[in-house]
């Protein structure tokens, strides 16, 4: 077969696959299942035309044609599963839990890197008062005692400058997550050094308000969002010690493939630790400052953080469901 | 894995039906432009939440704070959301990438899932370090695929998507040559025993008809003096300009081709 034949015999069935390559884009009609076994046979055959191009030495640029159609439907044929809606609330009912326990040993170092600097920081500064500026900005002692101090709770904490300052701490928090996250990436280094630095500042922090005397009005203040806050941290130190351990110790994987292995998991974490974090700012702007009676904002902390062990801990523990057909199937 | 003396910008993909394909990757060119237009898109996002941020703070001016406020979480969201948002939307694209014709895959030329589009798009903070995304873009230099440390982490490539081969045959077709050569040369060719050559030559003469337009004036000279001297050297050809020699070989020869087609049939 020479190759004016091969082209008058085979390109009816290429126009076919550039028209669904099209669909497949988004162009005209969206393709049903009626078209996917149609789809796939001319996919196959148009892949054995490219082999088949190549052998006749056919036109250079017939080949590059042909090898662009087959790479334009094989991207879209050979795709992950699909996350519709569903798979959405899959992700919050189960998926999310089940990552963050496979991750528990990474979990468990990273909240030991957060507490235990952060006990050491406040046994340092309660014994040394004199410390408070080592781990708080020069100035927030006073910031702090005009905050949490007496005219606490006079009036709602919500006047436009508290407003202004909770804008920044979350947007500060979740860039700290992202930054624990992706300094992972420096052989595991980096998020032991955020978290640490984290565990410190917070650690100074509570001996610093304790040494004012309105420790009482701060922790009711953070109990609300903080225990959310602080556990999406640690879940986001847990995925950037998760990358650095596939980088140190890639097992029988090739670096290359564990890294991308170790990221599909910390992509997973770190969609959960937003979704969190998202959560935390909505009580930080809303109930932490409310007029709410210490106690009670202490109770609703308390509860939110057992609320978020619970589901960590509880839920999607059901059977997995056989995963549909995604590329590792089809291969 | 590459082929010696093949481009090494292609990245080989075996697919499970073992054909072998290629895509062709996005250099820091193409890259860097892409991420212009997508920060300019930003910009002008980021710039319509001021302004609107302004108008409610001229109104209503005790409201400023907190128009300050919920403008800095949603300036922080659109540009963390921005990327994440459209490589899920648009399959591996963002405005910025479609306008370049770039699409961002899985290595093994597979779709993106979310938890890569996210670990890809966080890792962003780090390859922006020091400043202007200077580590990436270093990084992204030195490696063979043109990754930066996203795109190692989450084992993803950029391909350059929109190649002149992705017109369609239709389009294929109309740049086949049509040689501008008289019936007597043809002929006289033909005679001669042209019609004998190498088909892997024939194809060389006829990819240089193709693109001669493209080339530059002593280039296309050169060349098309290079390829008719071979055919003047082993057959009794007519005198005849080299272009008009190339083009009248390439003609007789498929005049060869149609009639022993029309010949045998179509049978393949």
């Amino acid at each position: 077969m020479n190759e004016a034949q091969f082209v008058r015999l085979r390109k009816p069935e290429w126009q076919r696959l550039e028209a669904f390559a099209a669909r497949l884009d988004g162009q005209g009609e969206r393709l049903t299942g009626k078209n996917l076994f149609d789809l796939i046979s001319l996919y196959r055959r148009t892949a054995g035309d490219l082999a088949r191009a190549r052998t006749l030495k056919v036109r250079p640029d017939l080949v590059d044609y042909l090898n662009g159609l087959v790479g334009r439907v094989h991207f879209r044929l050979y795709t992950a599963r699909a996350y519709p809606f569903r798979k959405f609330l899959d992700f919050y009912r189960a998926e999310f839990p089940r990552v963050v326990r496979r991750s528990a040993k990474p979990l468990a170092v990273t909240l030991l890197l957060l507490f235990v600097p952060a006990f050491g920081a406040y046994a340092a500064v309660k014994a040394n008062p004199f410390l408070e500026t080592a781990f708080a900005p020069p100035g927030y002692a006073e910031q702090a005692e005009e905050a949490f101090g007496d005219s606490f709770g006079e009036k709602e904490r919500s006047g436009g400058t508290q407003a202004l300052m909770h804008s920044f701490y979350i947007v500060n928090n979740i860039r700290v997550a992202i930054l624990a996250f992706a300094a992972g990436i420096f052989l595991g280094l980096g998020t032991i050094l955020i978290i640490m630095v984290n565990g410190m500042i917070l650690g100074g922090a509570a001996a610093l308000v304790e040494y004012h005397g309105v420790a009482g009005n701060f922790w009711s203040f953070v109990a609300p969002h903080g225990g959310i806050e602080l556990g999406a941290i640690v879940i986001a130190g847990a995925a950037g010690l998760r990358i650095g351990l596939a980088l140190l110790n890639p097992g029988p994987l090739t670096r290359r493939h564990a890294l991308a292995a170790a990221a599909k998991e910390a992509g997973l974490l770190m969609g959960g630790v937003i979704t969190l974090l998202a959560l935390a700012a909505m009580i930080e702007a809303w109930i932490s400052p409310s007029l709410l009676p210490g106690g009670i904002k202490l109770a609703l902390g308390a509860f939110n953080l057992i609320a978020l062990v619970a589901y960590l801990t509880l839920a999607g523990r059901g059977k997995e469901k056989s995963p549909g057909v995604s590329a590792g199937a089809l291969r | 894995m590459d082929d010696a003396g093949r481009n090494a910008d292609l990245v080989r993909i075996e697919t499970p039906e073992h054909v072998v394909f290629e895509y062709e990757l996005a250099g820091p060119g193409s890259r860097v432009i892409a991420a212009l237009i997508d920060l300019l898109l930003i910009g002008l996002c980021l710039v319509v939440l001021f302004v609107i941020a302004l108008l409610a703070v001229g109104s209503v001016y005790e409201l400023a704070a907190y128009v300050v406020a919920a403008a800095t979480v949603a300036a922080f969201v659109i540009l963390w959301g921005y990327p994440i948002f459209f490589e899920l939307w648009m399959r591996g694209q963002t405005p910025g990438k479609r306008s370049m014709g770039l699409r961002v895959i899985q290595e093994g030329g597979y779709a993106l899932s979310p938890p890569v589009v996210i670990a890809r798009n966080l890792l962003r903070i780090v390859d922006f370090l020091p400043a202007a995304y200077f580590l990436g873009l270093v990084v992204m230099m030195l490696s063979r695929r043109y990754k930066r440390i996203g795109d190692f982490v989450a084992g993803t490539i950029v391909i350059r998507e929109r190649t002149p081969a992705s017109e369609g045959v239709a389009a294929l077709e109309s740049k086949v040559p049509v040689p501008a050569a008289n019936e007597e040369a043809v002929a006289e060719l033909r005679r001669a025993g042209v019609h004998r050559l190498d088909p892997a030559e024939v194809r060389i003469i006829e990819d240089f008809l193709r693109r001669k337009r493209s080339m530059t004036p002593e280039a296309r000279r050169r060349l098309a003096n290079q390829l008719a001297d071979s055919v003047r050297r082993r057959f009794e050809v007519p005198p005849m300009d080299s272009e008009r020699l190339l083009a009248s070989v390439a003609a007789a020869f498929r005049r060869d081709a149609e009639a022993a087609e029309g010949g045998a049939g179509s049978a393949p």
